[in-house]
């Protein structure tokens, strides 16, 4: 008996995915858990196991399209069984079909004369269920209508549904939905009228050949995701640096211990413990705000999000309950989870509920950047390159090893004396390696 | 009417002063431009309001009128000879129509709308002749719509081989009406002779009277057509004519008719010669109607296109509506002419209206539509006004139960209609039109006993479990 099996819930909060890809083609015999393939949530790539073996007799979904939890996935079946096929939608014109076809002698006196008194109207309702109202919303955010998925009875597609179309969207409203402004009087024949309609179409291909990759997967969350936090959060960059020489030191010396235990010591973990640190004395960086009720909520809990560089795109899993860790145990997990985002096993809830994200460009080289912030957070911490520099210490110049540090905060939460004072906490500790075995619970 | 004062610029030039235009003129002035409305008519209004719509429907109106009173002697209702002072009723239509056209010209002066009399002709994408005079403009609306096509065998003459203009004017009866062309303004206008006096014959080139409508739909009014003497000939081609006889093949076999007045009704052609649209960009479909797009708006940029003559379905309702997506457009707001449903209405005895897909044409879209029927012999109100003619049908689809299309066929289908096209643009399912309360009594109960009979749970038709 085939059996139509429906997009599960993949975690909380998860209503729909994208599909990345397939890993099974129709025809395929499967096995209950296989891989059936990868659907990029709005937080992970999710690999949807095999409810049960058999046949896959249809994908219902295509690769880039979006699927709802409870529509039908895939349909698995039995050796020799077959889907039933749906009827292809035909579109012709109504009136086409009634109108029954004149007769050759009709054609002698009064042929085609009817057409034109054909009164059965040609519009009829499409596939897009919403109001003339919606409709005319969607035009003015500029979004196409046929696009939205519809969140309502049947699919029906509501304001709200175009609203949050709107939001996904990289273009401001206002650009999208351009007026058609009327020419100005053209004096001169044949004048040529801006294409005013709408936004100019940029053909890439006029200048030379081009390759058109398709925005998904962890790139399309990573663009929504960038785009609502720049957009919704007041971004301010405060610049330092940490003289890590001690450090340094201290790291070579565990190194080996750690090693012995198959974890690999980075500098990434004593960050973190300097940011617990810090992030206890100055608690509103480790807040978030409610967008909805407007209360700036502090947690007391501190999950540290680390960023991660995949092959398919960047992922910032976080180290849950970082503050009850030690430096090993934090390397160990961070490493664990890292292994975890390239090799695609990450799950959703590794992926959420992070508190403060430290992104380390350093291993790649690299002064200073302007980190965007992992909305909903408040801040994210970015390490630049370790380099040795001569520094001025009591008169005299040595050479320090120093590690840039630049924090981006959001200034609705918190203004830059604060973020001043708490980069400075996080410097002191890394500064004395000591202290941060001290200070921290 | 400003004449000699011509402008030498204006926004927004609309050129065709019918449903469409006037409206889009309208719009345009609300919005804030200042705009010229020519026609080539000094009244305005176009076909509809001179030669079509109103005063068929003002004729129409008073050949029910008469033909109920012969026939309310069942009520108990007594009269004499009903008879019909034609010139009379000719002099109560045109009354009509001139309050209606000095309505639209009062509403263009309060608009600001200057109005001009005369051919337009485009010299360039940004300018128009008119009478001699250069207009230039930022944006122009096409509304020139059709004419009525001439059947080459029956050229018009104007007296006896009339177009409905002429026949509509008439004031006096035709014996032997003869009417070629079984669509709706040929069934409409015989209707209305035959209820004063005439003895009808339709010709109708195809194998049904209304090509493109349902045979059970054609049924109902077809027995009424036959009911009031009427000779109707389908598959019929027209030869010629030899004197007051109007020569036909029906059957294989050669056939004539006496007439004493000729009603040729065949379709119709767009407007748009004589335009000078090749100073324009502005493109033509292989029938010769304007290529527009959702935003109504021509290949030339500056240029737009609203109603008949940018092809059928030929209804006023739609031209206004294109009206004002135009003038909406050129104004900058974010419209379109994105309309899921359109109704159109017959102003026959009894009349028809639909609206959406038919069962055929849902299935052939792809849906697995599902039907319901509710006749109007089962509606109390239509027995309390002795017209049980008919019924309403609504097509569904079968998986969502979102309404597809209605059918109307019965007294005031006209009006009960627009209730169906509400729930179709608004995309409304069966349970909406069911669990909306209906007036009792009235003929809308119909409509929702008709969405009942989809889901199989009609109160006053028996409807057996499947």
């Amino acid at each position: 008996m085939a059996f139509e099996f429906k997009f599960p819930d993949v975690g909380e909060g998860i209503h729909e995915g994208e599909v990345v890809s397939w890993k099974v083609k129709e025809g395929d015999r499967i096995k209950a858990d296989q891989v059936l393939a990868e659907v990029q949530t709005d937080k992970a790539i999710v690999e949807i196991p095999a409810p049960r073996s058999g046949i896959l007799l249809q994908r219902n979904v295509l690769e880039g399209q979006v699927i709802k939890v409870g529509d039908v996935f895939c349909v698995i079946g039995d050796e020799g069984e077959k889907v039933a096929q749906p009827t292809p939608k035909v579109v012709v014109a109504a009136s086409v079909v009634e109108r029954p076809a004149p007769k050759p002698e009709a054609q002698k006196v009064v042929a085609k004369e009817t057409i034109s008194e054909q009164m059965r109207p040609v519009m009829a309702p499409g596939k897009v269920i919403a109001t003339p109202r919606t409709r005319q919303l969607a035009r003015s955010l500029g979004i196409d209508i046929a696009s939205v998925t519809g969140s309502g009875q049947m699919g029906r597609i509501t304001e709200e549904d175009i609203q949050r179309a709107a939001k996904g969207s990289a273009l401001p409203p206002e650009q999208k939905g351009a007026p058609v402004t009327a020419p100005a009087p053209a004096m001169e024949q044949g004048t040529k009228q801006p294409e005013a309609k709408h936004i100019a179409k940029v053909t890439f291909e006029k200048y030379g050949s081009v390759l058109r990759i398709p925005l998904r997967g962890i790139r399309k969350a990573t663009a929504d995701h960038m785009v609502r936090s720049w957009t919704t959060i007041p971004h301010v960059t405060h610049m330092d640096e940490a003289d890590v020489t001690d450090l340094s030191l201290r790291r070579e010396k565990e190194k080996g211990v750690a090693e012995r235990k198959g974890v690999k010591l980075t500098y990434l973990p004593f960050i973190a413990k300097a940011v617990i640190a810090a992030l206890h004395m100055h608690p509103y960086f480790n807040s978030s705000i409610d967008e909805e009720s407007g209360d700036i909520v502090a947690k007391k809990y501190y999950n540290i999000g680390v960023a991660v560089d995949t092959s398919s795109g960047l992922m910032a899993p976080s180290v849950k309950n970082a503050d009850k860790m030690s430096i090993l145990e934090l390397a160990s997990e961070m490493q664990k989870l890292a292994e975890k985002c390239r090799d695609k096993s990450i799950s959703v809830d590794e992926l959420q509920g992070g508190t403060f994200t430290i992104t380390n460009i350093g291993s790649f080289g690299g002064m200073m950047a302007t980190p965007i912030i992992n909305h909903p957070e408040v801040a994210i911490l970015g390490v630049g390159a370790i380099r040795e520099k001569p520094i001025v210490k009591e008169g005299k110049i040595v050479v320090r090893k120093m590690m840039p540090l630049f924090l981006s905060f959001d200034h609705r939460v918190v203004d830059g004396a604060a973020a001043a004072k708490f980069m400075n906490d996080i410097i002191r500790h890394l500064e004395d390696p000591d202290l941060m075995l001290v200070d921290v619970v | 009417m400003v004449m000699g004062e011509l402008a030498e610029k204006a926004q927004v030039v609309v050129i065709g002063a019918g449903p469409g235009g006037y409206v889009a003129a309208i719009r345009a002035a609300q919005l804030g431009k200042d705009v010229i409305l020519i026609d080539k008519e000094e009244k305005l209004g176009g076909i509809c309001l001179h030669h079509g719509c109103i005063p068929s429907k003002a004729l129409i109106h008073a050949s029910n009128f008469a033909h109920a009173i012969k026939r309310a002697g069942v009520m108990g209702i007594k009269t004499g000879k009903v008879t019909v002072e034609t010139k009379k009723l000719q002099q109560w239509k045109k009354g009509i129509i001139s309050t209606l056209a000095d309505g639209i010209a009062g509403l263009c002066k309060l608009h600001h709308i200057e109005v001009l009399a005369g051919e337009a002709q485009f010299v360039g994408p940004n300018q128009v002749h008119v009478g001699g005079e250069l207009l230039t403009y930022e944006n122009a609306i096409i509304a020139t719509g059709v004419t009525r096509r001439e059947l080459p065998v029956l050229p018009y003459d104007g007296k006896f081989i009339m177009s409905a203009k002429e026949v509509l004017a008439l004031d006096t009866v035709p014996k032997e009406f003869v009417i070629v062309g079984g669509g709706y303004i040929g069934l409409e206008l015989g209707t209305v002779f035959a209820k004063l006096g005439s003895h009808i014959t339709i010709l109708e080139a195809q194998e049904q009277i209304l090509p493109g409508y349902e045979p059970e739909v054609v049924a109902v009014v077809q027995k009424r057509l036959v009911e009031l003497g009427a000779a109707i000939f389908t598959s019929a081609q027209v030869t010629g004519r030899k004197g007051t006889k109007i020569q036909f093949e029906y059957g294989g076999k050669r056939k004539e008719v006496i007439a004493s007045a000729v009603l040729v009704a065949v379709g119709s052609t767009p407007n748009t010669s004589g335009l000078g649209l090749e100073h324009t960009k502005v493109q033509l479909d292989e029938n010769g109607y304007l290529k527009v797009d959702a935003q109504m708006q021509t290949d030339e940029k500056a240029i737009f296109a609203i109603g008949d003559c940018v092809g059928a379905p030929m209804l006023a309702h739609r031209a206004s509506r294109q009206g004002k997506v135009a003038a909406e457009v050129i104004a900058g707001l974010p419209s379109a002419f994105d309309n899921v449903a359109c109704p159109a209405v017959l102003f026959t005895d009894p009349e028809i209206a639909t609206v959406g897909l038919s069962e055929a044409a849902a299935r052939l879209q792809g849906y697995e539509p599902r039907v319901g029927k509710f006749p109007f012999k089962a509606s109390s109100r239509a027995l309390t006004m002795n017209e049980t003619d008919g019924f309403v049908k609504v097509v569904a689809d079968s998986k969502t139960e979102q309404i597809l299309g209605v059918t109307i066929v019965g007294v005031n289908a006209s009006e009960l209609i627009s209730e169906a096209c509400l729930a179709i643009e608004m995309g409304a399912f069966l349970e909406d039109l069911v669990s909306t309360i209906h007036q009792h009594p009235t003929l809308s109960e119909s409509l929702m006993e008709a969405a009942e009979a989809v889901k199989g749970t009609a109160i006053h038709v028996f409807q057996m479990k499947s």
